[in-house]
């Protein structure tokens, strides 16, 4: 039984959670029963991926098999085609799983006020998670694809189906938006596909494919605007505040913290690992369009009325570290981006848990609307304390390392686009503190004299949250030690190209 | 000894931790239950344990006989590429006198808080929080790398922010809070930048030097700096030494923590916490932190005199600065706001001059003499009923004679009237500045120490002196009390330091040792300049009487003419109206840099939906119009093919039902037909 769990561990990972949805549709529509159900299935994959995390090797690195690439299952499946199974996982891959399987029992927690059509929810909720895993997971890159629309499905209705007033809007916009992202990926598998020879979809062989540089330039800017919308980067970034907005809750909260992870994980698995010479030659471009995205994303977060639209120009800032970081191409700015992929899940995710939290009980999200709610409601005032100032990168917390690394990478490289990302910091901390002030401080509303305080359930998805804010702050070590290797590889991998 | 201290020296950091942490989780329940003693007697104990530890500490260095340094290393906290950041901390001469200073003084003000705050529902968070500044202070002081010293640096600014909104039902405190810790996020960004630069040069220059490979290295560990900091020769920036460059960012940071210009304009609003507050954070301590910094670095700053010279200038001006504003202020926490700008600006002008230990020994002192000021300052409010203007003040001597004494020595001390602390501290610095050639500068820092005097004075007699002009009800002059001993006990032990504590750094042309800048001469080095006994004496001279006629003229305007003032005030309206309202800085602040943000944030979101977003809804119309044009080509050009194939299929069916007649022998025909046609068409291909 353990072999076989050892031996099967990313399928099962996979796997759980739609076969767990499929057998919900057919328990009997009893709430609570589907509630708890979802919640215990997808504890399964954190259980496992916390085993995965305790046996993966921190010393290895490469992308190959066999190599760097760990826990790896290949089985063929369309023989036609040459399409496997084929799965593993390196130190780019580990962080996003475990983030991924962690947030997903406590968006279940998140959800646990959806009582239309709910059997429905949880399937597609559950269908979403094999999806999201199977993309970082995935070593063939067509099963990288089908993982990738498999996840945009379920997303779609969940916004559509589940959504605020807007919500046909939102989730059409979004469906659009990353349908053209996977459109342009597709392309290039194919052409990258037929190119081999023999024609394989293996990621580690495509990744020795050799062709012009003209051409591979053309496929690296195709899968990189495809990749862009997903982040989102500036300019293809206006479909997340809308998604945000309308998508409920535990929605935001996977779309903040696992889904903008994909547009960065795929640059970096697909642009950075397939293509090291143009990503070399292209790096600053990335800088540039990181810098925009960390100071445009930060003013406008501070024009937002809505908190929630708010958080989500903040998350555009802050995948723009993302940006900035890979651009560096130093150990440092890598190592820095990835973990700072790691850490906004973590702070996005808890942002929008306590923003659904304040809209279940007021009905509203208009930051003016508040005012003096931490009289009444202290422990929900303090987590947002936490989670803002996280948000703002104070030091001793997790954003902060993540990002000073970044900044400290890139500004090797370039100066005046690091200097003016820097002063990003004070743009976050004054709509971050502004918010604050403005829902928490002051005199209380009379509107809210009776505003209840965070509950046990509420309490309970944002604990972990909170706690690893603290941890990775003070210890950053057991993410960082994950990704080390891979990194390098990395990075010796773009910089060698180019010499 | 020293052992102990290398294996338990994080302990230091724990207790306030441990005190802020039960506090802060568990406060509001032991509140209820047990009442306020439990949550004070922690955060007390706490404090005392670390005050306890750094005599500790001050006792090994002192008997430790090769070399005074010692580190104690708890855990690698980051590494990543070439960065490495131990969470390990220093401990040197500089930092025990720091840690000292901050656990004796914050001590003091813990107990002092016990009374102040009594009754105050935040009790257990503004213990906590108390504890939880101490905590960030003490690693701001102890880091051993600059990494580490910036989590301290931010976390005394979010101690700061938390406890400037504490009462933050209102408003203004809030906002007070929010600029406080926007300015301070401003100076942030240049201290940060100033790391990363640093980080790159040293790294330029190992490369030079030919060490490629700084994995694992502490580059930015402090040890690691001094030993290699001649790496800097050479390495240029945008055509500047990059040792300038890097020591002005830092200094910006400075100026942010410690309230100089250009970013000093948080700290008179500060004041909108508790007093104990203002005295520990805003004046004794965290604002302190940017002088401790440029200390730390002294090895880094020596390398650049241009650096070194603005950052005594900016110490100057802003002393003067500050001077003149406090002298046209009612608000007695605003003056004592002021008067702390001034004095840091005091301890600026010292680092600029390379006078590392005068500026250190001028902020030791200073931590005493103005906290014993703001805590005087606390026991005046509320013996007055939260009364803070002095001009409904007065006469309060008589009633609060343990106040009026301690703040009357502080006062004095603060003047710089012999032989009070403040009197040697200041007289160092102005001394060697003068020493230094920077004749200007000394002529800015006596004209301070006047002022100072004066506006001192002021604050005394309208406080102290006269009738009492208190116009409320509740301040009848029958209820003013003095306040309980938890609260009168840290302002005697205050003012007893404000007193004594100089003889500590007395000068040898005085007749003294000057054990203070022996005993930090392992960190700043000692460089004895040539003896000027008679310059010095002289000089010394000079700022004893400037300080005594700034009394008097204190004394003549307030006490003996008090209508004077007013009337000078009138003949010189636009002079004065500019001082009284801060040269108007405040207001050019908010119009450049608020509205200006305010302005660059409504543009971008309008771009973001009338132009980024627009374009994306215009497209997805412009692809829907598309559509319908194709779907009208569709319906009548395309389906009209489909259907008219449909109507054919129809006429079609209608001719050949007929063939489908019934009999046995058609069907039987049409099969044989067929089956031969098969076998031909089979023959042939």
């Amino acid at each position: 039984m353990f072999d076989f769990i050892q031996n099967h561990i990313l399928t099962l990972i996979i796997f759980i959670p739609v076969i767990g949805g499929l057998i919900i549709l057919f328990l009997p529509e009893r709430h609570n029963l589907i509630r708890w159900s979802s919640l215990i299935i997808t504890l399964i994959p954190f259980t496992l991926s916390i085993m995965l995390y305790a046996g993966f090797d921190r010393s290895v690195s490469g992308f190959s098999y066999p190599g760097g690439l760990q826990f790896v299952e290949r089985y063929s499946w369309i023989q036609a085609f040459n399409i496997e199974l084929f799965l593993g996982v390196d130190g780019l891959s580990m962080p996003m799983a475990l983030l991924c399987t962690m947030l997903c029992p406590l968006c279940v927690l998140a959800s646990w006020g959806i009582d239309k059509g709910i059997k429905g929810y949880f399937f597609l909720f559950l269908l979403l998670e094999t999806g999201m895993i199977g993309v970082f997971c995935a070593l063939d890159f067509f099963l990288f694809f089908i993982s990738w629309e498999v996840m945009l499905l379920p997303m779609y209705f969940l916004i559509g189906v589940w959504g605020g007033p807007d919500r046909e809007y939102a989730a059409i916009k979004f469906y659009i938006y990353t349908l053209i992202g996977s459109l342009m990926m597709l392309l290039v598998i194919i052409y990258m596909y037929l190119s081999a020879t023999p024609h394989t979809f293996d990621m580690t062989r495509l990744a020795q494919l050799g062709a012009g540089m003209e051409f591979k330039t053309l496929c690296w800017i195709v899968l990189f605007i495809g990749f862009a919308i997903k982040v989102p980067v500036f300019p293809f970034h206006t479909w997340l505040p809308d998604a945000h907005v309308e998508a409920p809750t535990a929605i935001s909260v996977i779309l903040a913290g696992v889904l903008l992870k994909m547009g960065t994980y795929g640059m970096l698995r697909v642009n950075y690992m397939m293509f090291p010479d143009v990503t070399f030659k292209m790096s600053m471009f990335i800088a540039v369009l990181g810098m925009i995205n960390i100071i445009y994303g930060a003013f406008c977060a501070m024009a937002q009325k809505d908190l929630k639209r708010l958080v989500a120009y903040s998350s555009i800032s802050h995948m723009g570290y993302v940006l900035l970081g890979m651009a560096s191409l130093t150990e440092e700015g890598l190592n820095g981006a990835v973990l700072q992929m790691f850490n906004h899940g973590v702070v996005a995710a808890m942002l929008f848990l306590l923003v659904g939290v304040i809209y279940d009980r007021a009905h509203h999200r208009r930051i003016d609307g508040f005012g003096g709610i931490a009289s009444v409601a202290p422990n929900y005032a303090v987590i947002s304390f936490l989670a803002f100032f996280a948000a703002l990168g104070l030091p001793g917390l997790n954003s902060f390392i993540s990002e000073a690394l970044v900044l400290l990478g890139a500004f090797q490289k370039y100066r005046i686009i690091t200097a003016v990302s820097a002063t990003g910091v004070i743009i976050t901390a004054a709509y971050c503190l502004w918010t604050i002030q403005r829902i928490f401080l002051g005199k209380l509303n009379e509107k809210y004299a009776v505003f209840p305080d965070i509950n046990a359930r509420e309490f309970i998805s944002l604990l972990p949250l909170g706690i690893l804010v603290i941890v990775l702050g003070i210890y950053p070590h057991p993410i960082l030690a994950l990704m080390k290797p891979t990194v390098r590889f990395i990075n010796n991998l773009i910089t060698g190209s180019g010499i | 000894m020293q052992e102990f201290v290398m294996k338990y020296g994080f302990l230091l950091l724990v207790f306030p931790l441990l005190g802020a942490f039960l506090n802060g989780i568990f406060g509001r329940y032991i509140l209820r239950r047990y009442g306020e003693a439990p949550i004070g007697l922690l955060a007390c104990a706490s404090v005392f344990m670390s005050f306890v530890l750094s005599i500790a500490v001050f006792l090994a260095l002192n008997d430790s006989e090769n070399g005074s340094r010692i580190i104690c290393n708890a855990y690698t906290w980051l590494n990543a590429g070439n960065l490495r950041a131990d969470a390990a901390f220093l401990f040197d001469p500089l930092s025990s006198i720091m840690i000292l200073v901050v656990t004796g003084v914050g001590l003091l003000i813990h107990i002092y808080s016990l009374g102040y705050m009594k009754g105050d529902s935040g009790y257990y968070r503004f213990f906590a929080y108390l504890n939880l500044f101490i905590f960030s202070m003490l690693l701001l002081v102890l880091a051993d790398n600059m990494f580490l010293m910036f989590i301290g640096w931010e976390g005394v600014g979010l101690c700061s922010y938390l406890l400037i909104s504490f009462w933050y039902t209102e408003k203004e405190n809030a906002i007070a809070g929010n600029k406080a810790f926007i300015v301070n996020r401003i100076g942030d960004a240049g201290f940060l930048i100033g790391i990363f630069i640093l980080f790159w040069a040293v790294r330029q220059g190992l490369a030079a030097a030919g060490t490629f490979d700084t994995e694992g290295l502490s580059i930015l560990s402090f040890q690691f700096l001094e030993k290699n900091i001649s790496l800097l020769n050479g390495i240029e920036l945008y055509g500047a030494s990059a040792a300038t460059i890097i020591c002005l960012c830092l200094f910006i940071g400075a100026t942010g923590k410690s309230a100089q210009i250009p970013l000093y304009v948080w700290l008179p609003d500060a004041m909108a916490g508790p007093t104990p507050v203002s005295a520990l954070i805003h004046a004794a301590t965290m604002v302190t932190a940017g002088v401790y910094m440029i200390g730390r670095l002294n090895f880094l700053f020596a390398m650049s005199p241009l650096a070194l010279g603005i950052i005594a200038a900016t110490g100057a001006v802003t002393a003067l600065f500050a001077a003149t504003i406090g002298c046209a202020q009612f608000d007695i926490k605003k003056i004592l706001a002021y008067s702390t700008i001034s004095q840091l600006g005091y301890m600026f002008l010292g680092m600029g001059v390379s006078a590392y230990s005068a500026g250190i020994f001028h902020l030791m002192t200073h931590a005493f003499f103005k906290a014993c000021l703001f805590l005087g300052a606390g026991s005046v409010i509320i013996g007055m009923h939260h009364e803070q203007d002095i001009r409904n003040m007065g006469g309060v001597r008589k009633y609060m004679p343990v106040t009026f004494a301690a703040f009357l020595i502080a006062m004095l001390s603060i003047s710089g009237i012999p032989p009070l602390a403040g009197f040697f501290s200041k007289d160092e610095i102005l001394w060697k500045t003068w020493e230094s050639g920077h004749h200007i500068l000394w002529l800015t820092g006596l004209a301070t120490a006047g002022l100072t005097a004066f506006y001192m004075t002021r604050l005394l007699v309208l406080t102290f002196f006269g009738k009492n002009r208190g116009s409320k009800k509740d301040c009848a002059v029958h209820k003013i009390k003095e306040s309980p001993f938890s609260m009168t006990m840290p302002l005697i032990v205050l003012a007893l330091f404000s007193a004594a504590a100089g003889f500590l750094g007395l000068p040898e042309a005085l007749g003294g040792f000057n054990r203070f800048e022996f005993f930090l001469s392992p960190v700043f080095g000692s460089h004895r300049g040539a003896s000027h006994e008679s310059m010095e004496y002289m000089l010394t001279a000079a700022s004893a009487i400037v300080a005594v006629i700034g009394i008097f003229s204190g004394v003549f305007f307030y006490l003996v003419k008090p209508e004077l003032p007013a009337r000078i005030a009138k003949k010189i309206r636009p002079i004065y109206n500019l001082i009284y309202n801060k040269y108007f800085i405040d207001e050019l602040y908010s119009f450049i840099f608020v509205s200006g943000t305010g302005i660059i944030t409504a543009v971008l979101s309008a771009f973001d939906r009338y132009v980024i977003d627009l374009t994306v809804n215009l497209s997805g119309y412009i692809l829907r119009l598309m559509a319908h044009i194709i779907d009208w080509f569709d319906r009548r050009a395309v389906d009209g093919i489909v259907n008219s194939a449909a109507g054919i299929t129809l006429i079609a069916g209608a001719y050949l039902r007929k063939a489908q007649t019934g009999r046995l022998q058609a069907y039987v025909m049409l099969l044989i037909i067929a089956l031969a046609i098969g076998v031909f068409y089979k023959a042939i291909f």
